[in-house]
């Protein structure tokens, strides 16, 4: 064998080699990756590509335009076909969603990129020699960006109004003192610039339990927690609360109850909320708080009951939802954040408490905090 | 369609230029249409202050307002809902309006205008004294 014919084999074998690697490493990618030809239909693809696309079989010379079917952001359906006729060299997007046969759909991180042959330009013949597919699902990313934008819209919604309605109120003053108007004006407009600002504080504050909350969903050590002094604690708190709207505030508790593992200051949250509210949306009678062991005498069982506005059937499954407030005339005027029940929720996942509403307008709202023992 | 109306007392203002206008407030907020009215009041307007577009409706047809500061975001008839009925009310077709957004959304403003409104203000991106400002320019008192 001369030198040019072993050269010629070991080019070969370097060559054969280097398709191995590409190989290699197309299968490893966690992207979806498919080559296609000028039509679209499938050259190459690799295993990420059919988890994603959710088929099991071999779909090689099959058109991948008829495979996916994608909508964009207004639910409109596009095919790739439409996206490829449209990329000059590489089509980049994060708003398309694949639609799948059971009607689910996933959010879908698209870079469709145009082979040319050498310096080719597209028009010409020769031009376009196929494309390359490469894609991942996104719906992960996606959800977690729209909840980022909604709680930003919906907190500097909830910081404005309470703002706006301070800043009124100095105003006011101002211009009530400069012509010498009535001080009980002046002083009742500066006590709701008070109110107002105070409220702003309340709101920050749960927002900063919030951010603390979502940083202990990884680390929490739980501690005994003596639901008989916190309950007391928080009756001799919030009694005074309560009298000055003429309510009373009762506390029936067992001799003696269990003592459980959990984050005495999540607890305190999650009970502080559910009474307060409770006071903020009853007008005469009563805020009950009781407290018995579960069956198994693992658990406690907390109920705070109220003789207030109640919450109807279709407002009960909304309850939970972030700020949400009754479109209900009459209960828009409690001037409730709405995020007291949603840090709550964040807080009852961490310490693993479970809680039921049982509620009908008019008649009052019983709220059940089972607690469980983290230990 | 319930005719019920709570209007506000109207206070003797605290100054001496009393002016010959008349302002219905539409906002849902209590607090907010509270510090409005206040204000509005010392500046001599007669108000009247409701909380929803139903009520809106009726105050517009009673009260005869010369300019409506209306809230856009208000439940079951919200704010372009009342401006649609009002415009297309002969009596009270061509009244003022001043929108009221929270947000200011761009389609918002868009919408607003194409009903004919004659200013809008952003709650909470304009101080109270602007808030005059803007209510004073719309009736030609500026």
């Amino acid at each position: 064998m001369g030198g040019g014919a072993t050269k010629l084999v070991n080019k070969t074998i370097d060559q054969s080699l280097e398709q191995e690697r590409l190989k290699t490493l197309i299968n490893n990618m966690s992207d979806g990756v498919v080559t296609m030809d000028d039509e679209l239909n499938v050259i190459h693809y690799n295993g990420f590509a059919l988890n994603i696309l959710n088929l099991n079989y071999d779909i090689t010379g099959k058109d991948l335009s008829q495979l996916m079917r994608l909508i964009n952001k207004d639910l409109k359906s596009v095919t790739l076909e439409d996206i490829a006729m449209k990329t000059v060299s590489t089509t980049i997007s994060r708003d398309y969603r694949l639609v799948y046969e059971e009607g689910d759909t996933a959010n879908l991180y698209i870079s469709l990129t145009r082979v040319t042959n050498g310096n080719g330009t597209v028009g010409e013949e020769n031009a376009a020699q196929g494309f390359t597919l490469i894609f991942h699902d996104i719906t992960k990313e996606k959800s977690l960006e729209e909840e980022r934008e909604e709680f930003i819209s919906v907190i500097s919604h909830e910081l404005r109004t309470p703002i706006a309605i301070a800043e009124g109120d100095i105003s006011n003053s101002q211009l009530l003192y400069e012509r010498g108007g009535d001080p009980n004006m002046i002083k009742s407009a500066l006590e709701e610039a008070h109110k107002q600002v105070m409220f702003l504080g309340g709101l920050v504050n749960d927002l900063s339990t919030l951010s603390r909350a979502e940083r202990d969903k990884v680390e929490f050590t739980p501690t005994d927690v003596d639901f008989i002094k916190l309950l007391n604690e928080l009756q001799h708190a919030y009694s005074s609360e309560a009298e000055t709207k003429g309510l009373k505030l009762q506390l029936s508790l067992p001799k003696t109850l269990p003592t459980i593992k959990s984050s005495e200051l999540y607890v305190r949250e999650v009970l502080q909320n559910f009474i307060t509210n409770a006071i903020k949306y009853t007008d005469t009678g009563q805020v009950a708080v009781s407290a018995s062991p579960s069956d198994d005498y693992k658990s406690i069982i907390v109920d705070i009951t109220d003789t207030g506005i109640g919450i109807s059937t279709s407002d009960q499954a909304k309850v939970w939802e972030k700020f949400y407030r009754s479109e209900n005339y009459k209960t828009r005027e409690h001037s409730g954040t709405g995020l007291g029940l949603y840090v709550v929720t964040k807080l009852v996942k961490i310490i693993h408490a479970d809680i039921k509403l049982t509620s009908a307008l008019g008649k009052g709202s019983t709220f059940t905090v089972t607690f469980a023992n983290l230990d | 369609l319930s005719l019920y109306t709570e209007f506000m007392d109207t206070t003797t203002p605290p100054t001496s230029t009393v002016i010959n206008k008349k302002i219905l407030i539409v906002e849902d907020d209590n607090g907010l249409a509270q510090v409005y009215e206040t204000r509005l009041i010392a500046e001599g307007f007669t108000t009247r202050r409701v909380s929803n577009g139903e009520e809106a409706l009726s105050a517009a047809q009673a009260f005869r307002p010369d300019l409506i500061m209306l809230d856009v975001m208000m439940p079951r008839i919200n704010g372009f809902d009342v401006l649609d009925i009002l415009r297309n009310t002969n009596e009270v077709a061509n009244t003022k309006v001043i929108m009221l957004t929270a947000l200011g959304r761009p389609e918002d403003i868009e919408q607003a205008k194409q009903y004919g409104i004659t200013d809008y203000l952003i709650k909470s991106q304009v101080t109270m004294s602007e808030v005059v400002a803007k209510v004073k320019s719309a009736l030609g008192l500026a």
